[in-house]
């Protein structure tokens, strides 16, 4: 990222030059999907939400801070945002039901259900780092400057969470053994 | 499987359940979803050059919004022109006296008004904007605002809960804003005409004779003082004129226009104006639907 530049993004943002906000808003519009359907655990409702926090942040840069965190402010709008959503849907990620049961692990949707269930069984920060890496195949550099954490944590929580992800699926019997690509 | 987070299938199927098409970011569909958070945001260009506002000055003020002060600049400069009653006497000796003019005004406990309001900078695009105004002493104020026709958006204040609430219909949104005493103090002083007529004893009107509008005989002046006009930017030059009702002594038309030394340019027209008039109490009442999203204050 060149931090400069985008320090001045935000900087004529906060001036009020539109197209300096839409830079920012192409530079992290698909990351805050990403970060919203990690909580709404639904595409189109992710949608929505991601364009609720730049509205927000559209309206409210005046307020931010520190120019050079501008992503992680994002991200901060993003996870509120969210929360009201969900609360709005009583607490449930909207794409998730009731009765899972695996018990056709060679069917490709069972298999996706499964492994959408052992994501959003995470803890919601490994969860944020799980989607957003696969999601759009963010980088590591990317990834930390959103979560505000650093690229060394991103690998090893990476790690992790993805290790917390094979230990679940092995214990509802879905093992890279009978993976297919579909 | 020691390591199973290690293992490619594990990547494969992450990317298959969790990867999708890349979202679209079509910023100027986004732009025409939320004109007013675009609005707000090219607003803060106009606050670059930015003079310092007198405390008890007339508030024509272009600060986050001009929307969202529009009515409320309305309401200001006509109490504060109204107040120009306080120097007595009546127009070439006609009719009106202009210190009963002020009397009148505060006595009347409700008023409806129509608002006008435009606002450029060079290099920006001009904003336009109308609303109604209800003033309610008892209740608070509710204001619409529309733009190219459409509506925009509510906004209430009401003083006795320290309240402010912004509603914006079409994003099916709205803002709660609870006022601490210092800020409902700043919004009350701010629309109080007593501490405008203050800073009007020292500015000189021009008398500018009947009129008919709206089928009433009418009387007006006009300030050419920039001193009352509180205002973003340096100030080139500013006029204002009120015109009353030569019988009722109550306002009738209000007009103001501000230029800055930069090209930037405010008028602001009240007009349509219904004095003590019967306002429900549940106009003052926000009264919002329960799928519009309540948005974080920051």
């Amino acid at each position: 990222m060149n931090l400069n530049s985008e320090t001045q993004l935000v900087q004529a943002a906060r001036n009020g030059h539109l197209e300096s906000f839409g830079a920012l808003y192409e530079r992290y519009h698909s990351s805050m999907v990403a970060l919203a359907y990690s909580m709404l655990a639904d595409r189109d409702v992710a949608e929505d939400a991601a364009q609720e926090v730049f509205a927000i942040a559209c309206r409210d840069i005046g307020n931010l801070k520190s120019k050079d965190r501008f992503a992680a402010w994002l991200a901060g709008i993003c996870r509120n945002v969210s929360r009201q959503m969900l609360r709005a849907n009583k607490g449930k990620p909207v794409a998730l039901g009731n009765d899972f049961t695996a018990q056709k692990r060679d069917d490709t949707e069972d298999r996706r259900e499964a492994i959408r269930r052992a994501v959003w069984s995470l803890r919601e920060p490994d969860r944020e780092l799980i989607v957003m890496r696969y999601f759009d195949g963010f980088s590591q550099g990317q990834i930390s400057e959103v979560l505000d954490i650093s690229p060394q944590a991103v690998n090893g929580r990476l790690v992790r969470a993805k290790r917390k992800i094979a230990e679940y699926l092995k214990r509802n019997g879905l093992t890279g053994d009978d993976y297919e690509p579909s | 499987m020691n390591h199973p987070e290690n293992d490619k299938w594990l990547d494969e199927a992450l990317s298959e359940t969790i990867g999708s098409k890349k979202p679209g970011t079509d910023f100027e569909e986004w732009k025409q979803r939320y004109p007013e958070a675009v609005e707000m945001l090219t607003s803060r260009a106009r606050l670059k050059d930015s003079t310092i506002n007198r405390p008890h000055s007339i508030r024509i003020m272009i600060t986050k919004s001009p929307i969202t002060k529009l009515a409320a600049a309305a309401v200001i400069i006509i109490m504060l022109l109204v107040g120009l009653n306080q120097f007595g006497g009546s127009i070439d000796g006609a009719s009106v006296a202009w210190g009963e003019v002020a009397e009148k005004v505060d006595e009347a406990l409700t008023y409806i008004c129509r608002v006008n309001f435009s606002a450029s900078v060079p290099g920006e695009e001009k904003v336009e904007l109308e609303g109604t105004v209800y003033a309610s002493s008892e209740y608070g104020q509710k204001q619409d605002v529309y733009k190219d026709g459409k509506l925009l958006k509510y906004t209430y204040f009401i003083p006795e809960q320290k309240v402010e609430y912004d509603v914006m219909p079409v994003e099916k949104r709205y803002r709660r804003k609870q006022l601490t005493e210092k800020e409902l103090k700043v919004r009350q002083v701010r629309e109080d005409m007593r501490e405008s007529i203050k800073e009007l004893m020292s500015c000189k009107y021009k008398k500018l004779g009947r009129d008919t509008i709206d089928g009433k005989d009418v009387e007006g002046i006009e300030i050419h003082d920039p001193k009352p006009f509180a205002v973003s930017f340096s100030i080139e030059s500013a006029v204002a004129q009120l015109w009353v009702d030569v019988e009722t002594y109550l306002p009738v038309l209000l007009k103001g226009e501000v230029n800055g030394t930069k090209g930037e340019k405010i008028a602001l027209k009240a007009e349509k104006f219904q004095w003590d008039v019967e306002l429900d109490a549940s106009i003052f009442e926000p009264n919002i639907p329960a799928d519009y999203m309540q948005i974080p204050m920051p």
